[in-house]
C-alpha cells in the first residue's frame, strides 16, 4: 500500500501538467530523428552493406530504432532515481518522507517506479511512432520473442540505475554527470553505430554495461536468431545482473547510513 | 517510563562527506545534551538561532544519528528501533517547504496517511477530522501552492496528527506566521496536550511563545543546556532584582564588552542608530550606568523598569539576549 | 543622461546572470560534453554506415561531402540560434520560479534591457563555446574549413540572428502568462531543434515539416552560413536574401508580440509560483 501511494503521487504530480507528457515525447521523437535521418542523408538511403556485415542487421532506421529504445529503458531507472531524490529535495519534502515509518528503499523504489512507468509509456509511444515514420518491418511474433529479453534487460538496467540511487544520496548534484554518463553509454554500447568502429579498449568498457549485450540480444532477435543462438548474450546479461545488483545494494546501504551522520539537507 | 529520555547525547557535523580515507574537519552542533520529558508534558526547547534546537529535535526523530549519547522514545531505542520509533512520533519541521505544493491538501494527508501505514478503514475519517480541526475543510481540494504561509503550517500539523503520534515534535512552529495564525498554532498546540493527551515537544527562539505554552523549559546555548525548570522556576532565577530597559542614541556596541556591568542588547535599528539595552541593575547603581553610557557618547532616551522576563534569564546566563 | 541610465541597468543585469552561470560549474561540462557528443555521434555514424568520412550521397543532396563538417557548422549554428530562443526564455522562467521577475519588471529600467542583458550574456557565453569548439573539432575530429569564407559567414549568421531575437521575444511574451512554462519551451526547442537541418538537410523531411522549417529563421540560416562557407557570399545570394526578409518579419512579429506582453502585464499580472 505505501509502496503505491509513492507511485500514485508521483503519477498525480506529473499529469497536473500535461503539456510535460508532450514534451517529453516530443524529445523523444526528434533525438531520434536526429540521428537516423543523418544516416540516411549520409547513406543515401537506409541500406549498409558495411553495417550488415559488422552486425547481422543492415536496415539502418530498425537498428537505430532498437538501439534508442532499449537506450531509454536503460536510462529510465538512473534518470528515475537521481531526479526523483533531487526533486524531492528541492521541493524540501524528502526529510518528511524519511521520517515515516516507510523503509527508504521502499520510498526511492516507488519514487523511480512512479517515473519508470510515465517514462516506458512515452518509449513505447515513440517506438510505434518510429515504426510508422521508418516503416520498420515488425511482426507479432518478433514482439512476443522480444518481451522475454526485455524483462531481464530491465531487471539487470534497475540494478545498475540503483547505483545512481545511492550516489545521488552523497552527492546531491549529480544530474549533469548522470547525464554525460548517459550519453557516454551510447557510445560505449552501439546505440547508434556499431562499436566495432571503437578502439578495442573502448569496446571492452562498453562489454561491462548490459545495455550493450541487451541490444545485441534485441537485434539478434529482428534478424531472426533463435533463443539458442543467443544464449552466450544472454548469459552475460545474467553475470552483469547479479554483479551489479551486488553492487548497488551495498553501495546503498553505505550510503543510507552515511546519510544519518551527515544528514539529508546539503553538500 | 517517560515519553522521552534523552542522555549526553553529542552530535558533530562533517565539513564534507567522510568518505573511506578522507580526513574531514567535524563541527560540534550539541554538546552533551540530558533530560527527560513525561507523558502529557509540553516542553520546549528555548535557545538563540544556532544554539543545536534543530539538531537535537533531527536526532530524537530519528533523522540523525547522533554521535554521542543515548535517548530513547517511548522507550524505544533512537539508533536500535528507528521503525517503532517513527510509527509513534510525528514532526512539524521549520519552514515552509515540508509538503506537496502540487498535490491538494486532501491528497497530501492521503499520501502521508498510507506511508505512515494508518489502517484504510480510518484513513478517510481522520483526514476529515484533521482537516477539520486545522480549519481547512473547506480547501481540501485546493492546490497547497495557493496557501498562505498559515495555511501551509496549519496543514503540516494536520500530516503531523495523520498517525495519531503520541509524541509530537514542533521545530519553530510559529517562525515567519502572521499573529493570527502563531496565536492559532499555540492554542492549538495547547489543547493537543490538555485535551488530546499528546506529549510534544517544540524548539522556539521566542521567550513569549515558550514562557506562555511550556510546562517546562530547558534553556539551550552553544548546545548545551544552561537551566531547566518550570517558566516560573526559571524566573525565581531573576526574581530579587528588576529589570531595567534602557533606550539609547548613538552608541556603539562593541563598548559593552568592557562594561563592568551586566547589560545586553535586546533591538538594534541601525537606520535611526536606536539600541534598546536590558539587564538586571540595582537602583542604586543605576545612575552609575546612566553615567557609563552618557561617557561613551550614548544619547540616553528613556530608562524603564520591567517585570523580569525569560528574557532576563537567558541574559543573566549568558550576558546575551536571543534576537532574532 | 537616459542612455548611460540605460546602460548602467544593462550591466547589473548581466553581472547577475554571469554570478549565477557560474554557479552552474558542472553544466559548462555538461555543455561541451554536449557538443562533442554530437560530432562524436556524427563521424562515428557516418563511419559505421559507408566506412569512409565522405559521403557521395550527401554531396548530391547538399554539395558537402565531409559528413562531419557539415553536421559540425549545423551544430554550430544550431547552437548559436537556441541561445536566442532558450537565452531569452529559460532567463525569464528561472526568475519567474525564483520568484524575482516582479522585481526586476517593477525596476525603473526598459524592459527591452533586461531581454538585453539575459541574452548578452549568453552571446557571449555562446561565441566562447562556439571557440572552444572549433578548437576541439579540429583537434579531435581533423575539421578543416575554409576559415577565410567561415569569418565571412560570421555576418550571415548575425543578420539570421535578428529573427531568431524575434522569435525569442515572441515565446518570452508568451511565456510569462503559462502556468507550466518549462515544458513549454522544451517543445519549442525540440520543434526548432528537428527543422533547423543541423544534422541532416531539410530536403530529407515530408513536404509539410519542409514548409514549416522554412517559415522559421533557423534552417534557412544555417543553409546560407553552410553555403557561405562552402562557395562564399555571391553563390549564397538567394538564401542571403531569404535570410533577410525572413529575419525582418521575425522581428517585427517579435516587437508586436512584446508591446503585447508588455500591456497584458498590466492587466492580469504576472503568474505566481
Amino acid at each position: 500500500m505505501s509502496l503505491l501511494a509513492v507511485i500514485e503521487k508521483e503519477l498525480r504530480m506529473f499529469f497536473r501538467y500535461p503539456l510535460r507528457v508532450i514534451s517529453v515525447t516530443l524529445i523523444g521523437i526528434v533525438f531520434l530523428l536526429q540521428f537516423v535521418f543523418f544516416g540516411e542523408a549520409v547513406l543515401g538511403g537506409r541500406y549498409s552493406q558495411i553495417l550488415a556485415s559488422s552486425t547481422g542487421l543492415g536496415d539502418y532506421p530498425t537498428y537505430a530504432l532498437i538501439g534508442y529504445i532499449l537506450w531509454w529503458l536503460f536510462a529510465s531507472p538512473m534518470e528515475a532515481y537521481v531526479w526523483g531524490v533531487r526533486r524531492e529535495l528541492q521541493r524540501g519534502t524528502l526529510e518528511t518522507n524519511v521520517l515515516a515509518p516507510i523503509r527508504m528503499i521502499k520510498f526511492l523504489i516507488g519514487l523511480s517506479l512512479g517515473w519508470i512507468l510515465i517514462d516506458n509509456v512515452l518509449m513505447g509511444i515513440v517506438f510505434i511512432f518510429g515504426v510508422i515514420v521508418f516503416k520498420i518491418p515488425v511482426s507479432f511474433i518478433i514482439i512476443l520473442k522480444a518481451v522475454p529479453i526485455l524483462i531481464l534487460s530491465f531487471i539487470a538496467f534497475l540494478g545498475f540505475g540503483m547505483i545512481f540511487a545511492g550516489l545521488v544520496m552523497l552527492f546531491k548534484h549529480i544530474g549533469p554527470l548522470t547525464q554525460i554518463f548517459e550519453f557516454g553509454v551510447m557510445f560505449l554500447s552501439g546505440v547508434f553505430f556499431p562499436t566495432t568502429v571503437m578502439p578495442k579498449t573502448v569496446q571492452a568498457i562498453g562489454n561491462a554495461i548490459p545495455l550493450t549485450h541487451a541490444i545485441e540480444a534485441i537485434r539478434g532477435i529482428f534478424i531472426g536468431k533463435s533463443y539458442a543462438e543467443l544464449i552466450p548474450t544472454i548469459e552475460i546479461l545474467l553475470v552483469l545482473t547479479f554483479f551489479y545488483w551486488l553492487i548497488s545494494y551495498a553501495l546503498f546501504k553505505y550510503a543510507e547510513k552515511l546519510t544519518r551522520v551527515i544528514g539529508y539537507g546539503g553538500y | 517510563m517517560y515519553a522521552i529520555e534523552a542522555e549526553n547525547l553529542k552530535k558533530s557535523y562533517p565539513k564534507k562527506i567522510p568518505l573511506p580515507f578522507r580526513k574531514v574537519e567535524w563541527v560540534n552542533a550539541v554538546n552533551g545534551i540530558s533530560f527527560k520529558v513525561k507523558k502529557g508534558e509540553l516542553f520546549g526547547l528555548l535557545g538563540p538561532n544556532g544554539a543545536g534546537k534543530t539538531t537535537t529535535i533531527k536526532i530524537l526523530t530519528t533523522l540523525l544519528e547522533p554521535s554521542g549519547g543515548d535517548a530513547k522514545i517511548l522507550g524505544y531505542d533512537i539508533r536500535r528501533d528507528v521503525r517503532e520509533i517513527r510509527r509513534r512520533i510525528n514532526l512539524v519541521a521549520e519552514g515552509e517547504r515540508t509538503l506537496y505544493w502540487r498535490l491538494s491538501a486532501y491528497e497530501n494527508l492521503k499520501y502521508f496517511a498510507r506511508i505512515y501505514y494508518v489502517p484504510k478503514s480510518v484513513e478517510k475519517e481522520r483526514i476529515e477530522e484533521l482537516l477539520k480541526l486545522v480549519g481547512l475543510w473547506e480547501r481540501r481540494n485546493d492546490l497547497v501552492m495557493g496557501f498562505s504561509r498559515g495555511m501551509k503550517q496549519r496543514l503540516a500539523i494536520a500530516k503531523a496528527l495523520i498517525n495519531d503520534p503520541e509524541v509530537l515534535f514542533l521545530d519553530e512552529p510559529t517562525l515567519g506566521l502572521d499573529v493570527q495564525s502563531a496565536i492559532f498554532v499555540r492554542e492549538f498546540v495547547r489543547k493537543l496536550v490538555d485535551e488530546h493527551k499528546k506529549t510534544v515537544l517544540l524548539t522556539t527562539h521566542y521567550m513569549a511563545e515558550a514562557e506562555e505554552l511550556c510546562d517546562r523549559i530547558a534553556i539551550i546555548d552553544h548546545g548545551k543546556i544552561i537551566a531547566l525548570d518550570t517558566p516560573e522556576g526559571l524566573k525565581r532565577l531573576v526574581k530579587d532584582e528588576d529589570a531595567v530597559e534602557i533606550k539609547v542614541k548613538d552608541f556603539n556596541p562593541e563598548k559593552l564588552r568592557d562594561a563592568p556591568f551586566a547589560l545586553a542588547i535586546v533591538k538594534e535599528d541601525p537606520t535611526s542608530n536606536l539600541t534598546t539595552l536590558r539587564g538586571q541593575i540595582d537602583e542604586e547603581d543605576l545612575p552609575k550606568v546612566v553615567e557609563w553610557l552618557v561617557k561613551n557618547n550614548a544619547k540616553i532616551l528613556s530608562v524603564e523598569e520591567k517585570e523580569p522576563t525569560l528574557e532576563d534569564v537567558f541574559i543573566k546566563l549568558t550576558g546575551r539576549a536571543i534576537r532574532d | 543622461m537616459e542612455a548611460t541610465k540605460e546602460l548602467r541597468a544593462l550591466y547589473g543585469v548581466i553581472v547577475k546572470n554571469w554570478r549565477i552561470f557560474l554557479s552552474y560549474k558542472v553544466w559548462f561540462i555538461s555543455d561541451i560534453a554536449f557538443g562533442l557528443f554530437f560530432a562524436g555521434q556524427a563521424l562515428l555514424i557516418g563511419i559505421g554506415l559507408t566506412g569512409e568520412r565522405n559521403s557521395k550521397a550527401l554531396q548530391n543532396l547538399t554539395g558537402y561531402s565531409d559528413y562531419v563538417a557539415f553536421a559540425i557548422l549545423g551544430f554550430m549554428v544550431l547552437g548559436f540560434s537556441l541561445t536566442f530562443l532558450s537565452g531569452f526564455v529559460w532567463s525569464i522562467i528561472e526568475e519567474l520560479y525564483a520568484g524575482t521577475l516582479e522585481y526586476s519588471f517593477a525596476a525603473p529600467m526598459r524592459r527591452i534591457t533586461f531581454f538585453l542583458g539575459n541574452v548578452l550574456l549568453r552571446i557571449i557565453l555562446t561565441l566562447l563555446y562556439l571557440g572552444i569548439y572549433v578548437i576541439l573539432f579540429v583537434l579531435l575530429f581533423g575539421l578543416s574549413l575554409n576559415w577565410v569564407n567561415f569569418l565571412k559567414a560570421l555576418p550571415v549568421l548575425f543578420l539570421g540572428s535578428i529573427g531568431m531575437v524575434g522569435v525569442g521575444l515572441t515565446a518570452a511574451g508568451i511565456v510569462l502568462y503559462l502556468r507550466d512554462p518549462g515544458p513549454f519551451v522544451n517543445v519549442l526547442e525540440m520543434l526548432v531543434f528537428a527543422l533547423s537541418g543541423a544534422m541532416y538537410p531539410i530536403k530529407i523531411l515530408p513536404k509539410g515539416l519542409q514548409y514549416l522549417a522554412k517559415a522559421l529563421p533557423y534552417a534557412p540560416t544555417t543553409d546560407a552560413v553552410r553555403k557561405v562557407v562552402a562557395f562564399g557570399y555571391t553563390a549564397a545570394k538567394g538564401e542571403i536574401s531569404y535570410v533577410l526578409f525572413i529575419s525582418a518579419v521575425y522581428a517585427l512579429i517579435g516587437y508586436l508580440v512584446y508591446r503585447w506582453s508588455e500591456r497584458q502585464a498590466k492587466i492580469v499580472g504576472l503568474k505566481s509560483y
